[in-house]
């Protein structure tokens, strides 16, 4: 996926909820591109250069953990603003 | 869009303070990708949805993501350098270094302390050889990177040539160190040759550990960007 086509995804699922800027999604990206976890690849395409993301070996490997990792992060979120009430 | 839209776009990029080439490239092509569902959505012309930019893509975030760009690439260079160096600990490379440096202590053992000149010298061959080697298998690179005047800047070629720092410096500094000795002592001090003789098998990979990741970072660039080395 290329930069642009990212954005618009994240807008697509989430119905235009969540919106990532350039000024965010590029850091990001170069920083999973600096720790070997994303690569990229460029092609010509409408006579301009796109630069093309994809995960690479070490990426695929660690993003069922980065997912599970989130998915933590959520839940403890959510047990902060709706703390759990017991009777004792 | 025509290449005279997508100039007026780079042109855009560079007055925000975007200064190299490949990321210029990526931010035209994010724009223009913008600008052309801008223009379908909301029936703008050209000029208007240019008109636009300062609007979505502020100076300040463009910079940001210079900025950015800057410090994970010296992230991912050193990267790659690290994986490079590792590639030589493997045993039978291991045994070779191991080899050479017992080698060079019962050289140095056996032939009397102001001979270790000599060895110095014989080593300083070997590695003359190892980088004419060097030279050869990546000639391409020194034509294209040393011949061409108009290079383009890019962004990654200058990160590469901070990795380079990694044996210029330590070299610079044990050359100069040794100058100064040998200006105030008349001669060059045993000790120097002693760490340049005990050290050649550490030096060797890590030499050709730095080179070769600055050979083939510039070889994919080189790839990537072919425009950006042509001659004028």
């Amino acid at each position: 996926m290329y930069g642009y086509e990212l954005t618009q995804k994240v807008k697509e699922l989430t119905d235009g909820d969540l919106v990532i800027t350039e000024g965010a999604l590029y850091p990001l990206l170069h920083r999973l591109e600096a720790e070997g976890l994303l690569d990229a690849e460029i092609e010509i395409v409408d006579n301009r250069q796109r630069k093309y993301y994809f995960l690479t070996p070490k990426g695929k490997k660690n993003a069922p953990q980065a997912a599970n990792e989130l998915k933590r992060f959520l839940e403890n979120i959510q047990s902060i603003l709706q703390p759990k009430t017991s009777l004792g | 869009m025509t290449t005279e839209q997508l100039n007026q776009i780079s042109q855009y990029i560079r007055e925000s303070g975007i200064k190299y080439y490949d990321l210029e490239l990526e931010l035209v092509d994010h724009i223009a990708e913008w600008m052309t569902k801008d223009m379908e959505v909301n029936k703008f012309t050209f000029k208007t949805s240019f008109e636009r930019l300062p609007d979505f893509f502020s100076k300040a975030d463009l910079k940001n993501i210079q900025r950015s760009r800057k410090k994970y690439l010296s992230k991912k260079y050193f990267a790659i350098f690290l994986n490079e160096w590792q590639t030589i600990f493997t045993w039978p490379k291991l045994t070779i270094q191991i080899l050479l440096i017992t080698l060079s202590i019962l050289l140095f053992s056996v032939i009397k302390e102001n001979d270790l000149i000599g060895v110095y010298l014989i080593q300083i061959q070997f590695l003359i050889i190892v980088g004419l080697v060097f030279f050869y298998r990546f000639r391409e690179i020194y034509k294209l990177t040393h011949e061409t005047n108009n290079i383009q800047k890019l962004l990654p070629m200058e990160t590469i040539g901070r990795v380079g720092l990694l044996w210029r410096l330590p070299t610079y500094a044990c050359y100069s160190l040794a100058s100064l000795t040998s200006i105030f002592t008349g001669e060059l001090p045993m000790l120097f040759y002693q760490i340049l003789v005990y050290s050649f098998a550490i030096q060797i990979p890590f030499f050709w550990a730095v080179v070769k990741t600055e050979a083939d970072s510039k070889l994919r660039l080189i790839k990537e960007y072919p425009e950006a080395f042509e001659p004028a």
